[in-house]
């Protein structure tokens, strides 16, 4: 009997010690010391891990270097720089047009059939 | 009781001791296999060259990033790449098998002519070299331009990535041809068609799962075969508990799916009835208030009753919905009870932001489920909002090359697609068959093949291959023979994506992006990407068409087109993908709303309004007929299905989920994939029946029983797998099987044979598919 618990005992420090032995994968705390930064700089989750950031793409981008670059410059590392007017996409002011009841149009079918079949992506 | 001495303790810790050395030596030799170490021969070291290379899948339209192991030459293992926005590291079962299609026995080697006519079954083929078989091609094509008959070619083609379905379209409008058919799934079709005929936008939905605090997905399979697969397990997972919120995700279908399984809830719902469903849910919310009130009024159209400019009153969606669809109805069609149904529209209504995730499936009415359900969307203003329905955005690429095309009399020849008067509805593969069997509207002198396998696919009885054996000259892209490749007179063998240049949109995140396909290794086989084929046959073909494509080769092309993009290249390529990486909401209202409510549209006014009232259906039904009927056909509404098939005679209905296992493109065998391939049901290299075990007990089957599952359009054998998430009268059977092989797959199996059962034998084109199980 003590011989077995001996044995099991044994059996699960190999365990443990084959598990350390592997490598880390994935995001880690470590990774958040490293930077100084917390799990959401780079994850949307704030907890962390999944999906990430774009900070967080660009800093695995760049092989994780000792800092989270900020957001423009981590735009830049990943080759974007954005061309769109944030403001277009406020409604200030907001604007409603009214509405436009249907109207009967001469039939169009291959004209709309066409269009529709020549459908290039997504 | 034993006693373990100090020598057998010793001896044990010694033996543990040495175990562990030697699992972490092994951990340490796997961890720097293909690099060299101290000590290693020199000549050994440099013989040893690994290289990680970045490209994008193409098993699915995910488009995911993938990194390459690639060791003296020969790829070795494929992982996600870790910056791809779309995966981010992931990289699905089908990714990981993809070396098994590169290094695949099946592969059809070099171009192949076949020697005979089609109908002679002891012609054979005969290798030919690319050459010859691109001269075999340009002369055909050039003979009937000559003749003026440039119509008499078209084009099928199924899902293709990146530019090649506009070099497509190109090369057959410079050629004078209108013939570019497009092979859609029919789901995919009316999800784009109602998101066409409500939203304005001619593009399939992307949904904002990361950021729903309710997803409803009606149909289908979505955690296993929706557009973006990657991103809905990760977005789900992140749902559900990766943020201080937890969302719900609720799964609407006959069967519990693996994606009903993974839901919050699962609700059992009769085939062919979403859109029922959808309605009853739109009548809770509209008579409950719970309606974002102030969206729907300045920013929709035809929800209340209306008058139009010539004072003819319509019916709007409200009155529609609050009259037809009471809770009772719909329980009585959909089978969902009343209650259930009103706690369902009271969750998704007040849990907001919510989403409706239109089904992909061909049964029922799909067109009218698919709008049903994206005006739930509408009701709650789930539109471009964060947690809403997004628009998909497209990088802005540089223009073609400007040529003057002459218009030719065989550009407005009738299309051999234009089948129905209703330009909506989708195409009909088993009439285009009987079409080009009839020679009608005319005869079909050529005909080319790309990512499509309609004998497969469309079998209707025969019908294709009876059409491929009318036409004269059938030029196929397969990769391996496949059932629709058998009747082609020149194959033209594509190469996988892993060894040709590409470029792929990303698609499912809403932001614009392109992800870089580059070639992981060299060409195995003599093959070429069906690309740069096309641009050598414009180039043999002299102007117009090689004006429209003056290009020497694919990667010219799109590097090209995609020199608009402001970014940095070399980065591009060591990324493999260049994405804006923020989606700007559209605010309603604001100058960008008209980019993503209306900006397709032709005949309907581009007032920045959701229709509920498809004002763009309207446009083409309006005069004809009785105006009731105009109205009712241009709001979502639920009708009987047509059902393929007596319920007397053919008592079950059947239903079909795509599956992880299954890689859409690829009609060859994969073995790590046959292995998996019903991960759920456990069943591999073989075709099988899901019942319902009260409909098993009633018909006298078991488990395990081999039965013949038979319906109007013909039978398939399986094996029964029993299982209560399941419909009562309905089966289920898997979609990619019934598949030919020419390989010995393993001990114990046989070749040539076929690995498992082509549902698609089965499937009615429109409506509902009845059954009848019965014992071989």
């Amino acid at each position: 009997m003590r011989r077995g618990v001996l044995v099991g005992l044994l059996v699960i420090i190999s365990i443990i010690l084959l598990l350390s032995a592997s490598q880390p994968t994935g995001a880690l705390p470590e990774y958040s010391t490293q930077t100084g930064e917390p799990c959401a700089s780079c994850h949307i989750s704030p907890s962390g891990g999944g999906l990430r950031t774009p900070r967080g793409q660009a800093w695995v981008g760049s092989g994780r270097p000792g800092t989270v670059p900020a957001l423009a410059d981590a735009l830049a590392l990943l080759g974007v720089r954005l061309k769109v007017n944030s403001a277009d996409f406020v409604a200030i002011p907001r604007t409603v047009t009214p509405a436009v009841p249907p109207t009967a149009a001469p039939v169009q079918v291959e004209r709309v059939r066409a269009w529709l079949r020549s459908f290039e992506g997504n | 009781m034993s006693h373990l001495s100090r020598r057998n303790f010793i001896k044990l810790t010694g033996v543990t001791a040495a175990a562990v050395a030697a699992a972490a030596g092994t951990q340490s030799l796997l961890d720097h296999a293909g690099q060299p170490w101290a000590g290693m021969p020199a000549a050994a070291a440099s013989a040893l060259e690994e290289k990680r290379v970045r490209t994008t899948c193409a098993l699915c339209p995910s488009g995911c990033g993938l990194e390459v192991r690639v060791v003296n030459g020969r790829a070795v293992k494929v992982e996600g790449s870790a910056i791809h926005p779309v995966n981010q590291g992931v990289c699905c079962l089908r990714g990981q098998a993809s070396l098994e299609m590169l290094y695949s026995p099946e592969r059809i080697q070099r171009p192949r002519v076949r020697t005979g006519s089609k109908t002679d079954p002891s012609a054979t083929w005969r290798e030919v070299s690319w050459d010859e078989a691109l001269a075999l091609v340009a002369g055909k094509l050039a003979e009937l331009a000559a003749d003026g008959q440039m119509h008499t070619v078209a084009f099928l083609h199924g899902d293709t990535r990146g530019s090649l379905r506009s070099v497509i379209n190109r090369f057959m409008s410079a050629y004078g041809s209108p013939n570019t058919i497009f092979l859609e799934s029919a789901g995919e079709h009316a999800v784009r068609m109602a998101m066409f005929l409500s939203q304005g936008i001619n593009g399939y939905p992307v949904y904002d799962v990361n950021n729903a605090n309710y997803v409803m997905a009606f149909g289908g399979n979505y955690l296993e075969s929706s557009r973006h697969v990657i991103g809905a397990l990760a977005a789900l997972a992140f749902m559900r508990r990766g943020r201080p919120r937890r969302g719900k995700f609720v799964a609407v279908h006959p069967r519990l799916s693996l994606t009903g399984v993974k839901a919050d809830e699962w609700v059992p719902i009769r085939p062919g009835t979403y859109g029922a469903l959808a309605l009853g849910m739109a009548n809770v919310i509209i008579n409950s208030g719970l309606y974002d009130a102030d969206f729907v009024r300045d920013f929709t159209f035809g929800f209340e009753d209306f008058t139009d400019a010539v004072g003819a009153s319509h019916m709007g969606f409200k009155r529609l919905v609050l009259e037809k669809y009471t809770l009772e109805r719909v329980e009585f069609i959909t089978g969902v009870p009343t209650a259930d149904i009103a706690r369902l529209a009271g969750e998704f209504a007040t849990n907001r932001p919510a989403i409706a995730v239109m089904p992909v499936e061909p049964d029922g009415l799909p067109l009218y489920d698919a709008l049903a359900v994206h005006a739930l969307n509408a009701l709650v203003g789930s539109i471009d909002v964060a947690g809403g329905v997004l628009v998909q955005r497209f990088p802005e690429l540089t223009p073609w090359p400007l040529v003057a095309v002459p218009t030719v009399p065989s550009l407005t020849q009738p299309r051999l697609d234009a089948i129905s008067d209703n330009p909506f509805e989708p195409l009909a593969p088993e009439l285009l068959a009987e079409r080009l069997a009839a020679d009608t509207p005319y005869p079909v002198n050529v005909l080319f093949l790309l990512n499509t396998n309609p004998v497969y696919e469309h079998p209707a009885n025969g019908k294709m291959a009876e059409a491929l054996l009318k036409v004269p000259f059938v030029v196929s892209f397969a990769s391996v023979p496949d059932e629709t490749s058998a009747h082609a007179d020149l194959i033209l063998p594509a190469s996988t994506f892993l060894e040709v240049w590409g470029d792929d949109f990303v698609e499912g995140t809403g932001y614009a992006g392109v992800s870089l396909r580059q070639p992981v290794v060299e060409p195995v086989h003599d093959t070429r990407n069906p690309g740069d084929v096309l641009l050598a046959l414009a180039a043999a073909l002299g102007d117009p068409v090689a004006q429209a494509l003056p290009f020497p080769d694919y990667k010219t092309l799109f590097e090209h087109r995609l020199s608009a993009i402001d970014t940095d290249w070399e980065k591009f390529r060591e990324n493999g993908v260049w994405s804006e990486m923020v989606y700007f909401h559209a605010e309603p209202g604001s100058r960008a709303w008209p980019q993503v409510v209306g900006r397709d549209r032709l005949q309907a006014p581009k007032d920045g309004r959701f229709d509920f009232f498809a004002r763009e259906l309207y446009a083409m039904v309006a005069g004809q007929g009785d105006p009731a009927k105009a109205d009712l056909a241009c709001l979502p509404h639920f009708q009987v299905p047509a059902e393929a098939g007596a319920a007397t005679e053919y008592p079950y209905v059947l239903v079909t989920q795509g599956l992880i296992t299954h890689p859409r493109p690829w009609p060859g065998i994969v073995p790590t994939l046959q292995e998996s391939y019903g991960l759920q049901a456990n069943m591999k290299w073989r075709a099988w029946v899901e019942m319902n075990p009260r409909a098993a007990k009633a018909l006298g089957v078991q488990s395990g029983d081999r039965v013949w599952v038979e319906s109007p359009q013909g039978r398939v054998q399986a094996v029964v797998r029993l299982y209560e998430g399941l419909w009562p009268n309905a089966v289920y059977m898997p979609p990619g099987m019934g598949h030919r092989t020419t390989i010995r797959w393993g001990r114990g199996s046989q070749a040539p044979a076929v690995i498992g059962a082509n549902v698609n034998q089965l499937l009615a084109s429109k409506g509902v598919t009845r059954v009848k199980v019965y014992k071989v």
